[in-house]
């Protein structure tokens, strides 16, 4: 069941524009985008590759500036990061290798010098919510690629932020783990009732853990379409097998690659 | 566009710290007697670059600096090829080189002052002595930098040894190989220097202590802009070099 | 190869050396004047000690002051002239060119300016290694993976922090390799101002029992200023094991 759209809107994009270069140079990124997530829901947002489904996300993150357009977070302009309501996971997990994972979850916490004891809490909260309860003291060079994807995850949700941007973050792993990972990270949504929205070049990633997919075309990157998934939640593994799910997956890929010849 | 931001930058600097000098003895910030302003010494400096006697010194000086220079840099980098090329030798004389960098070679001159006397030989010497264990590493390590596949590969499309020296090992190798000249002539004209401050007859080296000795302040700046300036140039001539193999192997690897 | 195999083999290494040089001095295989004996060094040691303690003390200060300005200075110059794009290019081909230049011609201006002192040696010694260890440090900065700082600024970081809590911790690999080099060049330095013009310390004594052609008490300074080298080597050596490269890409892999 998706989650109903009475609930609020969380982050909204406004005919966002993103340009880079000019005069004869000028590359269009992102032409007039426009989207809405609620509180709440899974968006994935798919698209071929230079479609600017990252630069997009850069955006609603406030690393990166629109040419034209805005973001809003909870009806508030986004034009720097604002950790306190955003979280980000990136494509690596990018821990700093001399903390544990517990200290790296605790980093921005630590950056706004919140006391010890409150960050222990924190991230005590966060390592059971990720199930990496007994990896708290270990180092990421002793960590799998799924279980430091974990962690960065929990250092993006730490500080309870409204909206968890993931940027293709199991591009990087292999497909038994990226499979392992999807069903984390589905609990983990479902446990903390974060909102989430998730960037892949994957189709399949896209319309199994989404409610709705966003559809972009490249050349300029825009959203083609808007695409609800209707699959029953909690989804299950062999979900990912069936003929529904293949038929929005198609859906999809026609809409990107162009209709059968 | 930014390159001449850059080089603006730098020139920017170079006139500010000019100007600084030359302000410093004006307006006497400093006492002038301990820091002429700059247009003094750059006066002093003109006068002894007619002066004979200075010459004879400056030749002195850069004739001991090829010496060692010319001597060592080869016999450093033949060495650290070898050395390089063979596990067995790296392995053995590897710790060895190690504990002998550590030791500051310069508390040996006097050594080579009893063994030479104070003259030409004993400075050669000395600078190719400091020199030396300094540029084998780069030797070494530029025999090391040879990408491996890339030989493998070129014999299996049946590319003969010379055929791999000079499109492959000369390539890779010259970066590394002419930093390592660059580093022989940085401590070859450090060692020449020093040796000559020590004590010598002739050369920069001793005008500069005399100089300094007797407080001639002028004198004894205007032979350190000398040198300074000299170095710099010459150090600046070799990274261009360096930086234009650079790039020259990452078209011949291509 | 365990630690205490390792230093027992150094150990029995260095034994064997003593040895050969005092059956060389034996044999009347070396001028003793020139090469002088283990036995000679002991003699020196056993006449002279206390006035070799308070030189060794007093070169010793010398150079634990220049390491700690040349450290201090060297990191915080070099971060930050490594935390702008433009700025380090302005500064990184200054602080290489100061490499270049052997600094030891300045020695005679610190003379003029601080006196013949301990000051005017830890004045050459700081500034021969402050500039090794900017330009290790300002590479290092620059060099490091961007996307650490576009996580920590994702998370909330002040470009304060970005720098001293995610940027220097990960460039310390590229800056503890230039301590070790600026610390070199720093106790040579220190040394060769003692043999140029000093009232005090190892490097004076070397050179004065030189003129007097005692050789045992020459060998024994030598000795002594090798000691503080070697010292200096395994504390740099520690520091390089702790926060030094394999660390790093222990800690960055799987």
């Amino acid at each position: 069941m998706t989650v109903a759209a009475v609930s609020p809107e969380v982050v909204a994009a406004r005919a966002v524009c993103k340009s880079f270069g000019d005069g004869a140079k000028r590359f269009s990124a992102l032409e007039d985008v426009s989207l809405s997530v609620h509180e709440g829901q899974f968006i994935s947002i798919v698209g071929p590759s230079g479609c600017g489904k990252s630069t997009l996300l850069q955006i609603i993150a406030g690393l990166s500036a629109t040419t034209s357009g805005e973001i809003l977070i909870d009806g508030e302009r986004i034009t720097s990061p604002r950790p306190d309501k955003i979280g980000v996971v990136f494509q690596e997990p990018l821990l700093l290798p001399w903390k544990t994972a517990a200290e790296n979850i605790e980093f921005p916490l630590a950056l706004r010098h919140e006391a010890a004891d409150r960050r222990r809490q924190r991230s005590q909260v966060l390592l059971d919510l990720v199930g990496l309860r007994e990896s708290a003291q270990l180092y990421p060079h002793q960590l799998s690629g799924g279980m430091k994807q974990r962690v960065a995850i929990a250092r993006g949700l730490v500080r309870d932020p409204r909206l968890l941007l993931m940027d293709e973050p199991f591009a990087a792993l292999d497909e038994q783990t990226r499979t392992r990972m999807w069903s984390e990270l589905l609990q983990i949504w479902a446990r903390s009732r974060s909102t989430i929205l998730f960037v892949t070049h994957s189709l399949i990633e896209a319309v199994y853990l989404a409610d709705a997919v966003l559809v972009m075309g490249t050349r300029p990157g825009r959203i083609i379409e808007r695409l609800p998934i209707d699959l029953p939640r909690p989804r299950t593994p062999d979900m990912v097998g069936s003929e529904v799910l293949g038929q929005l997956r198609n859906r999809i890929w026609h809409l990107i690659a162009g209709p059968p010849t | 566009m930014q390159r001449w931001t850059v080089r603006a930058g730098r020139l920017l600097t170079l006139a500010v710290v000019a100007l600084a000098w030359e302000a410093a003895g004006r307006l006497q910030w400093v006492d002038p007697d301990f820091l002429p302003p700059l247009s003094k010494v750059l006066a002093t400096l003109w006068r002894l670059l007619h002066d004979a006697q200075f010459l004879t010194d400056i030749r002195v000086t850069a004739v001991e600096c090829l010496f060692a220079f010319a001597i060592v840099t080869p016999l450093a980098l033949g060495c650290g090829f070898v050395i390089g090329e063979s596990q067995r030798l790296e392995r053995t004389l590897g710790p060895a080189l190690q504990v002998l960098l550590t030791v500051p070679k310069s508390i040996f001159l006097p050594v080579f002052v009893l063994m030479l006397g104070i003259g030409f030989a004993q400075k050669v010497v000395f600078a190719i002595v400091l020199t030396f264990f300094i540029v084998v590493p780069t030797g070494i390590a530029a025999v090391h930098s040879v990408p491996r596949g890339l030989v493998v590969a070129a014999r299996a499309f049946g590319a003969t040894r010379s055929q791999v020296y000079t499109s492959i090992y000369v390539p890779a190798m010259a970066p590394l190989v002419l930093g390592g000249v660059r580093l022989g002539l940085i401590f070859a004209v450090h060692g020449v220097v020093f040796a000559e401050m020590y004590g010598a007859e002739y050369g920069i080296g001793r005008n500069i202590m005399l100089w300094g000795e007797q407080f001639q302040m002028d004198y004894l700046l205007a032979a350190v802009l000398l040198v300074v300036v000299f170095t710099v140039v010459l150090n600046e001539l070799m990274q261009l070099c360096e930086t234009w193999s650079r790039s020259r192997f990452e078209e011949a690897a291509s | 190869m365990t630690r205490a195999m390792v230093w027992s083999r150094r150990l029995a290494i260095a034994l064997a050396v003593i040895a050969l040089w005092e059956a060389a001095y034996r044999l009347g295989v070396l001028n003793p004047l020139i090469f002088g004996a283990p036995s000679l060094v002991a003699e020196a040691a056993i006449k002279d000690g206390p006035a070799f303690l308070a030189a060794f003390r007093f070169t010793a200060t010398e150079i634990v002051v220049a390491t700690a300005i040349a450290w201090s200075c060297g990191i915080a110059f070099g971060v930050l002239a490594g935390a702008g794009a433009a700025r380090s290019l302005v500064a990184a081909p200054i602080f290489s060119a100061a490499i270049a230049v052997p600094l030891v011609v300045f020695y005679p201006v610190a003379i003029a300016w601080l006196g013949i002192g301990a000051a005017s040696k830890i004045a050459y010694g700081s500034a021969a290694g402050f500039f090794p260890i900017a330009l290790a440090t300002l590479l290092g900065i620059r060099s490091i993976d961007q996307r650490y700082a576009v996580m920590a600024r994702a998370v909330g970081a002040s470009r304060a922090q970005i720098l001293t809590q995610v940027e220097v911790r990960l460039a310390l690999p590229a800056i503890v390799s230039g301590l070790r080099i600026g610390t070199s060049l720093a106790i040579i330095s220190v040394v060769q101002g003692e043999m140029l013009t000093s009232t005090d310390g190892l490097g004076f004594l070397i050179s004065y029992h030189r003129a007097l052609f005692n050789v045992g008490y020459v060998y024994f300074g030598i000795v002594l200023v090798i000691v503080i080298a070697a010292a200096s080597n395994l504390a740099l050596s520690a520091l390089e094991r702790r926060f030094g490269r394999a660390r790093m890409l222990e800690q960055a892999t799987h």
